[in-house]
């Protein structure tokens, strides 16, 4: 009985439901209805419609074409309200503008779950091209991106679980030319059965032992529009005139993304991630802007990645804000091609990093004025804080490596830098004023062994003597000579030296 | 039709505090996984938001429109009910076309009721 499945279009000598003019279209799912929308025929969408489309109601509409996208709206799409489940040979859902509010999405593709494209490639226009979830819950399992938008992208609220799967293809001349892939790309090498990202720095000779993603498979990615601007039938230049790619995050909405590629990406743009929680895993970054990166109350836990967080300037504000990052290379790093100063400034919140590249890495300034960051893991070549210049303002800093590059630094708040005794992973770290155990101004368990210790703190007065226990072991005893104390075997600096516990 | 509008958020000023504990213990699990749960505004809309207000309001009118062979060919509501080989809408440009899909859960019950 087909009334049980409510409606039901299903069609294999084309399109399923569609329109072939411009026309203002309202579907309305009644009364927690279940609907079926499905073709299999070459190169036809199952949803297509040239025009404008709002979707709502109460029910749940399924939508399945076996050889392009699921749905297609050539221009603004709406969705409220309903339980919507796509599965697309192509993308899941593909229109000019999509806005998703108070809706439950599912989407299955072998390209973009979600994609907006604008109309016009040669201009930048954010009246098209973008994405908004508004308190929707978006599921994405996906071949490409899983949301793809020319110009912005923001989700507010809701919760949204997205999972890209990429193909990877060995370095080759052919298969630059198939994929339209430049040398750049090849930037992971094969570890057993899985790929590893390496720097793009340690790719000398590139060969058939290298590997790039076949295609772009970021979890959310926002610009940047290009056009071909000599008809050589490459797209050669990029619109950043007037241009604000933008991917906002915010009002609470909770992020989990796992994602061969990175995890949150702007071309040519910012990322603003406000009072939002991200849980990310990637090969590649957990998040990248070219250009800023604002992080203000928001809890971002990055399990894997290549580097933790990537911006051109790198804030991190309010008092929420949580970041536990893991990566292979750089926690926290502060570069683009696109400026030449870059920074990491550190206001409020707090930060731990477990980097086995440079913790924190800002090519201008690293500058510390408030919250508590710990910064633990980088070995030789590398240091828990890289930065021509590092700015001890305000906060608490805890930063240990083994061999860390010594960095130009200056201090406004008292901070000292230990180099010495070797602490073991899992040894228990307090700094006490003199021996007062009962009172550290800070512990911590550590997850690697270090040598180096650098500690910023409102409360290190200089002049005063302070410890540095291992479990119930004073190890050293730091007196602060300056507002910027050295201390240990290869600082030159005065002081330092073991001691005994307290019994 | 009915509408609805709801203005989807109010930009409120956002009250920053400065960390002020100065005895910080960082042991294990002390703030890995803490969720934000609050949900307050943050300056962030004036940047994305734009003009849009939900419309989900659709008021059902007592009758429909009648379409055949599978086309909607005029701007007016209709009621699509069962299986379709496929649904071509070819009313002119910029009409506005209302679509409601339902389960006929009343024939489910007749035909149970009888059978």
């Amino acid at each position: 009985m087909s009334i049980l499945d409510g409606v039901s279009i299903s069609s294999s000598s084309g399109i399923a439901f569609g329109s072939s003019n411009t026309i203002k279209l309202y579907v309305v799912l009644l009364n927690n209805s279940v609907n079926t929308i499905e073709n299999d025929f070459l190169d036809k969408n199952a949803f297509h419609v040239k025009g404008y489309v709002h979707i709502q109601g109460s029910g749940s509409l399924n939508i399945t074409s076996k050889q392009k996208s699921a749905l297609k709206v050539s221009k603004d799409l709406f969705i409220n309200d309903i339980t919507l489940n796509v599965n697309g040979a192509a993308h899941g859902i593909t229109a000019q503008s999509v806005t998703i509010d108070g809706a439950s999405v599912s989407s299955t593709a072998i390209k973009d779950g979600i994609q907006a494209e604008s109309s016009d490639n040669t201009t930048y226009n954010d009246a098209e091209g973008f994405v908004k979830l508004i308190n929707t819950k978006y599921t994405a399992n996906t071949n490409g991106d899983g949301i793809q938008a020319d110009t912005y992208v923001y989700v507010s609220g809701g919760e949204q679980n997205i999972k890209t799967i990429g193909e990877f293809v060995s370095y080759s001349t052919s298969n630059m030319e198939t994929y339209g892939l430049s040398t750049d790309d090849f930037k992971f090498v094969k570890s057993g059965s899985a790929y590893k990202r390496v720097a793009k720095d340690e790719i000398r000779y590139l060969s058939s032992s290298y590997y790039a993603l076949a295609n772009s498979v970021k979890g959310i990615k926002a610009g940047a529009l290009e056009y071909d601007s000599d008809s050589d039938g490459e797209e050669d230049t990029v619109v950043t005139t007037n241009a604000d790619y933008r991917i906002g995050i915010a009002h609470g909405a909770k992020l989990t993304i796992d994602s061969f590629d990175d995890c949150v990406h702007t071309n040519y743009g910012k990322v603003d991630l406000l009072r939002a929680n991200l849980t990310l895993s990637t090969l590649d970054d957990g998040v990248h802007a070219d250009y800023n990166l604002n992080i203000n109350n928001a809890s971002i836990i990055i399990n894997s990645s290549y580097e933790g967080l990537e911006g051109a300037n790198v804030t991190v504000d309010g008092s929420e804000t949580n970041i536990v990052s893991n990566s292979d290379d750089d926690g926290i790093n502060a570069a683009s091609d696109l400026v030449s100063q870059t920074n990491i400034t550190i206001n409020d919140g707090y930060l731990r990093v477990y980097a086995s590249g440079d913790g924190l890495d800002a090519n201008t300034s690293l500058i510390f004025s408030g919250g508590t960051t710990v910064v633990e893991g980088p070995g030789s070549g590398n240091g828990s804080l890289d930065s021509d210049l590092v700015k001890f303002n305000g906060g608490i800093v805890f930063a240990c490596s083994t061999s860390g590059m010594t960095e130009q630094m200056s201090a406004t708040q008292a901070t000292f830098v230990y180099q010495g005794s070797t602490f073991s992973s899992g040894a228990l770290i307090a700094i006490t004023l003199g021996s007062d155990t009962e009172n550290p101004l800070f512990s911590y368990t550590l997850k690697q062994s270090c040598n180096q210790i650098i500690f910023s703190h409102p409360d290190l007065k200089q002049g005063s003597t302070y410890s540095i226990y291992n479990g119930s072991s004073s190890s050293a005893t730091i007196t602060m000579s300056s507002t910027l104390t050295k201390v240990g075997s290869s600082q030159g600096g005065p002081g330092g030296g073991g001691g005994h516990g307290p019994h | 039709m009915k509408k609805r509008t709801f203005p989807l958020l109010v930009v409120s000023a956002l009250m920053l505090c400065g960390c002020s504990s100065s005895n910080v213990n960082l042991d294990e699990n002390n703030y890995d996984t803490d969720p934000i749960s609050g949900i307050s505004d943050d300056g962030v809309a004036n940047d994305y938001d734009s003009d849009y207000t939900k419309d989900s309001d659709v008021e059902i009118p007592s009758s429909f429109d009648s379409f055949s062979d599978n086309t909607i060919s005029e701007a007016g509501h209709y009621y699509l009910q069962g299986s379709y080989p496929s649904i071509s809408i070819t009313a002119s440009k910029n009409s506005e076309v209302y679509v409601y899909f339902r389960w006929s859960i009343h024939f489910f019950i007749l035909w149970n009721c009888f059978w």
